[in-house]
């Protein structure tokens, strides 16, 4: 994911995505990554990998946060198979 | 005459034609194609921009977004938000949907005249009938060859056979398919016979004029009748097309009833009872690679609980969307990503009985839409039998996509659960919604209905209105050809003729 030209999607992202996706990524990222961490009493910057992990895995469970967790994943996902060699791994090299 | 791309359209640009046509996809591109063989003058009106074969992206994120209207995102306001989707490319949905090609279903047919007897005379189904074998034949609609079917449809085959389920190939307007299974993204090779190139095309070397990537938001009236169009086009010009005979509105069952509401042209039933077909998909993991990818992106379907309102399809997406399905988070996620060779996306279209309504709000198009509870009971029983069908395919896990149940489920004793006492909320199935009717409904009853039985509005002198906005119901089937088939009534009411073929 790292390697991912993030740049480029996001720009695309702000044209394309209508604003009440952006509006709920952002909502998304406020109530998960601050909210929802902070009334676990931790803060979302200063936990480790499996930290974020075990914390998106339990918003994921939860009623009111999964759908939010489910936008998270939807959008990481389209931009990681925006990506050319994301696609080449799975598809094969391009013809 | 000819195409003005709407991004070339930087001043006023007016233009009078006999027929203007609201929208292009298959209710739109069917009118013009029918009535320029009549000689009529036509101008069609497009928010979307035309795409080649060589514009259409390979993955999902392109798509949606240059494609799709508000990038697919758009979702319905109720007991759980649902998405909903609309093309917005000329042609409609018909370039970047599955090009499944399904004929009216007589049983639905007879629902509609058991409802309103004058619609057996306004829609005779002997015409509906002829209309469809012309449309069938333009469009070359075909079983999807079994060498491009893909893994995918063996399996399901395989599981609805185990289920003594009725199935069969997937009827389609494609000729020459390579199995690349990008149907959603639009096909890069131009083998789908999309309504843009095998309907509007023609219609364009008749005459016809296409103004593309322009957004409708006037139906001129005056003196009670409708006498043309007003838009903007994505070049900031002011388009005005006058009709000396017709305006058509063929924008959708959301755009068209939105268009009419924004307009303050309120008569009738405008916008109530929204129907359409929720889908709700489910996958499944097999210990052999099936590649969901390749292969024809829909090539086949369980027919056989029809009656019950539930048809069942194999599914394709671009990698992006497909990885976004699978289950899990974090690491887990990560590694099932990995093997998504392994796993496979069913879908079940639901008949569902649920009415909603389309509004304007600020400016705004909103869908208010909730299933009813035999609707949700439909979603389980559509999520169990795809289910059991994987397991009696081969899948080692099932993933329902249900919320609060497991995604590894390991048998169908583990899934029988799920009907019987599965969730009551949509909310907590994966869930979208295709296929949209009944907005501007049709009837004999002017206080019921929209149009007549003839598509011109109850109230408005020359306007017409031809897309799925008119059905009655919804179908239970891909409504394609449906509404391809009325629209081509709705032509011959235009040009003044009767509905036979």
């Amino acid at each position: 994911m790292e390697s991912i030209a993030w740049p480029s999607f996001w720009a695309r992202f702000e044209v394309y995505a209508p604003w009440h996706l952006r509006a709920g990524l952002r909502a998304a990222d406020l109530l998960i990554g601050v909210v929802y961490a902070s009334l676990r009493g931790a803060r979302m910057l200063r936990l480790d990998a499996a930290g974020c992990e075990r914390l998106v895995e339990d918003a994921s469970k939860h009623a009111l946060l999964g759908p939010l967790v489910d936008i998270l994943k939807l959008v990481a996902c389209l931009a990681y198979f925006d990506d050319a060699r994301a696609q080449s791994v799975f598809r094969g090299a391009p013809a | 005459m000819t195409h003005l791309r709407g991004e070339d359209i930087t001043r006023e640009h007016d233009c009078r034609v006999d027929v203007a046509i609201v929208g292009s996809g298959p209710a739109g591109s069917t009118v013009a194609h029918d009535l320029t063989r009549r000689g009529l003058r036509v101008a069609v009106i497009e928010a979307g921009p035309w795409r080649e074969p060589g514009d259409f992206p390979l993955d999902t994120f392109e798509s949606m977004g240059r494609d799709y209207r508000d990038m697919g995102a758009s979702v319905t306001v109720g007991s759980a938000p649902i998405p909903y989707v609309q093309a917005k490319l000329v042609g409609g949905a018909s370039p970047i949907n599955g090009a499944i090609c399904w004929r009216m279903p007589r049983d639905v047919y007879d629902e509609w005249v058991a409802r309103d007897r004058a619609l057996a005379e306004g829609l005779p189904w002997e015409a509906i009938e002829a209309h469809t074998d012309a449309i069938e034949a333009l469009l070359d609609v075909r079983d999807t060859d079994a060498e491009v079917r893909g893994r995918k449809a063996e399996l399901m085959a395989l599981g609805a056979d185990a289920l003594g389920l009725r199935h069969r190939p997937i009827r389609r307007n494609v000729t020459g398919c390579e199995g690349l299974g990008r149907c959603m993204q639009g096909c890069p090779k131009g083998r789908k016979n999309s309504v843009d190139r095998a309907l509007l095309q023609p219609a364009i070397e008749r005459g016809a004029l296409l103004i593309s990537s322009t957004e409708v938001a006037e139906v001129l009236v005056e003196r009670g009748r409708a006498v043309g169009l007003r838009g903007k086009a994505a070049g900031g010009g002011r388009v005005t097309v006058r009709a000396d005979r017709a305006v058509v509105l063929a924008a959708s069952a959301v755009q068209t009833p939105a268009l009419l509401l924004s307009n303050g042209l309120r008569g009738g039933p405008v916008g109530e009872h929204f129907q359409c077909h929720p889908g709700v998909s489910a996958a499944g993991r097999f210990r052999e690679p099936v590649r969901m990818w390749e292969g024809a992106t829909q090539g086949h379907e369980v027919t056989g609980l029809r009656h019950e309102g539930l048809k069942f399809e194999t599914l394709g997406f671009g990698l992006g969307l497909l990885a976004s399905r699978l289950p899990g988070t974090g690491r887990a996620f990560a590694d099932r990503v990995a093997e998504m060779a392994h796993w496979l996306d069913w879908g079940v279209a639901v008949r569902a009985e649920a009415e909603g309504r389309v509004r304007v709000l600020g400016g705004r198009t909103v869908v208010f839409y909730s299933p009813t509870p035999r609707d949700i009971a439909r979603f389980r029983r559509g999520v169990r039998v795809m289910g059991d069908m994987f397991f009696a395919a081969g899948a080692e896990t099932v993933d329902a996509g249900v919320r609060g149940f497991s995604h590894d489920l390991r048998s169908p004793l583990e899934l029988a659960p799920i009907e019987r006492g599965g969730p009551t909320s949509a909310a907590a199935f994966t869930a979208a919604i295709t296929h949209m009717f009944g907005t501007c409904r049709m009837g004999s009853d002017a206080e019921a209905s929209v149009v007549g039985t003839d598509f011109a509005h109850h109230r408005i002198a020359r306007l017409y209105i031809a897309d799925s906005s008119v059905f009655p119901s919804n179908l239970g089937v891909n409504p394609q050809v449906s509404i391809m088939a009325l629209a081509a009534i709705a032509a011959a009411r235009v040009a003044g003729e009767g509905p036979r073929a």
